[in-house]
């Protein structure tokens, strides 16, 4: 297949997915079925997760879906509840639990601007990082693969 | 070649790109001035830091070599790993894989008149990771062997595999951090450099240096330039922005997908990006930074170009058994 080829198939294919979404009444950003229980304040294994201070403390945000804009997320105690904290801006350590893919975080909502690659296993805190140059800049989450 | 000669190498080009004018060194701040380039898109230009590297290729590859030890240290265990099916090379040409796209927002016309300001690459990526998770069969005894004591409670596994030993399973000692902390460790053998390293607590350094110059970019009064031309641009077109990011996370979708007036404000945002060479002048001045980084440290940055080359075939080697 031709490198247009691809690029169209993956454009008919993700608008596809947003066809999927928009059908099934799933908001784009939220949780998607998986095997890990998305948002119960726990980073398991197939989820993507970023903490409000580092070594992974101050409250999670568990997501195995995609998540374009944090500021619809609060952090989430161990016990599932939320603490009243907005994701947004506001993240110090960050995990990828992906079993087959890897994580990036973005700095800007909608996934735009610089963004960590994350790969799976992977996880880094913040505030110790450049200085905390980056710490509390994340605003959006995604996936990705190399099959 | 000897490692002096690349790094003697490295410097000569990046001292080239200056003289030919690519570049010019400001002797006020010391940051690399780079010739603007005429570009529509991010994914048009490469950074200086990713020139004459193949990291998407040394990322698949590790990816790949990485799969395949799991499938092994899983299998000890008795568990299948549902390693994904790897396309050929040549399959993964495309734009979502590039180091820059969305680096400055959406940039390409086709997807702003699909997509408004949804980036598709998330979209079809979560899809598959979807489809993939509901494929296979994760179980918590796949958890507790992949992820080591990070796995989840051993009340869920298999009581007749776990035995007395709580560090094992079906009789085998689970490694510290599970089979993926191992397979890394066997990935890395004994050359990797530090600033390479998946244990360093840190990103690499080729993402370091993006990153840094990124920072650092956000500082630069020439970026107000470019934003205020832009918001001009948009203003003429009746939007008002100050700058490129700030329509994104603003519209409210109809069940996920893009309204009107999304698709009609990012087609409108792209239109004032391409009129303006915003990407192309942007690009410059970050590009700039980051030629500055790559010179402080270059010796860095050619071991590891160095050492990528034997990496990925050495990841080959895994991957191929």
């Amino acid at each position: 297949m031709t490198s247009n080829g691809i690029k169209h198939t993956l454009h008919r294919a993700a608008r596809a997915a947003i066809v999927l979404v928009a059908s099934t009444g799933l908001v784009l950003g939220g949780a998607t079925a998986a095997s890990a229980e998305s948002l119960n304040g726990v980073c398991e294994s197939g989820e993507g997760c970023q903490w409000r201070l580092s070594s992974q403390s101050g409250g999670v945000v568990d997501q195995a879906g995609t998540i374009s804009n944090y500021a619809n997320y609060t952090y989430r105690s161990t016990n599932g509840t939320t603490n009243g904290y907005n994701a947004d801006n506001r993240a110090s350590a960050l995990r990828c639990r992906g079993n087959s893919y890897d994580n990036k975080f973005w700095q800007h909502k909608d996934q735009g601007g610089w963004y960590f690659k994350v790969y799976r296993g992977a996880s880094w805190n913040l505030t110790e990082y450049k200085d905390g140059e980056f710490d509390n800049r994340i605003s959006g989450m995604s996936w990705y693969d190399f099959s | 070649m000897p490692r002096s000669s690349r790094i003697a190498g490295l410097c000569t080009a990046l001292l080239l790109l200056c003289i030919v004018g690519a570049c010019s060194l400001d002797s006020a701040e010391e940051i690399p001035t780079v010739e603007t380039p005429e570009a529509q898109s991010t994914i048009e230009l490469t950074w200086p830091v990713y020139q004459g590297l193949d990291m998407v290729g040394f990322e698949r590859a590790r990816s790949r070599a990485l799969d395949a030890l799991l499938v092994q240290c899983m299998s000890r265990f008795g568990l299948d790993y549902p390693a994904p099916a790897y396309r050929a090379d040549d399959s993964r040409d495309n734009r979502w894989d590039h180091h820059a796209y969305r680096r400055f927002g959406v940039d390409s016309m086709d997807e702003a008149s699909n997509f408004g300001y949804i980036n598709p690459s998330t979209v079809y990526f979560e899809e598959q990771k979807k489809q993939f998770d509901e494929s296979v069969q994760f179980t918590p005894s796949h958890d507790l062997v992949m992820w080591g004591s990070e796995g989840k409670s051993t009340s869920d596994v298999d009581p007749n595999a776990l035995g007395d030993d709580p560090e094992s399973f079906n009789g085998v000692a689970i490694p510290e951090g599970g089979c993926i902390a191992q397979a890394y460790v066997e990935l890395e053998g004994d050359d990797t450099p530090a600033s390479m390293s998946m244990f360093s607590g840190d990103p690499d350094i080729i993402q370091g240096i993006t990153l840094s110059a990124s920072a650092r970019f956000e500082e630069d009064d020439r970026v107000d330039e470019v934003n205020a031309d832009w918001a001009d641009c948009m203003s003429g077109k009746g939007y008002e922005y100050e700058s490129w990011d700030d329509p994104l996370g603003t519209f409210t979708r109809e069940n996920g997908a893009p309204t009107r007036k999304e698709i009609e404000t990012a087609t409108a945002d792209v239109e004032c990006k391409h009129e303006i060479n915003l990407v192309g002048r942007l690009y410059a001045i970050e590009a700039g930074y980051q030629i500055k980084l790559i010179e402080e440290r270059s010796i860095e940055i050619e071991e590891v170009r160095n050492w990528m080359d034997s990496a990925v075939r050495r990841y080959e080697d895994v991957a191929a058994g």
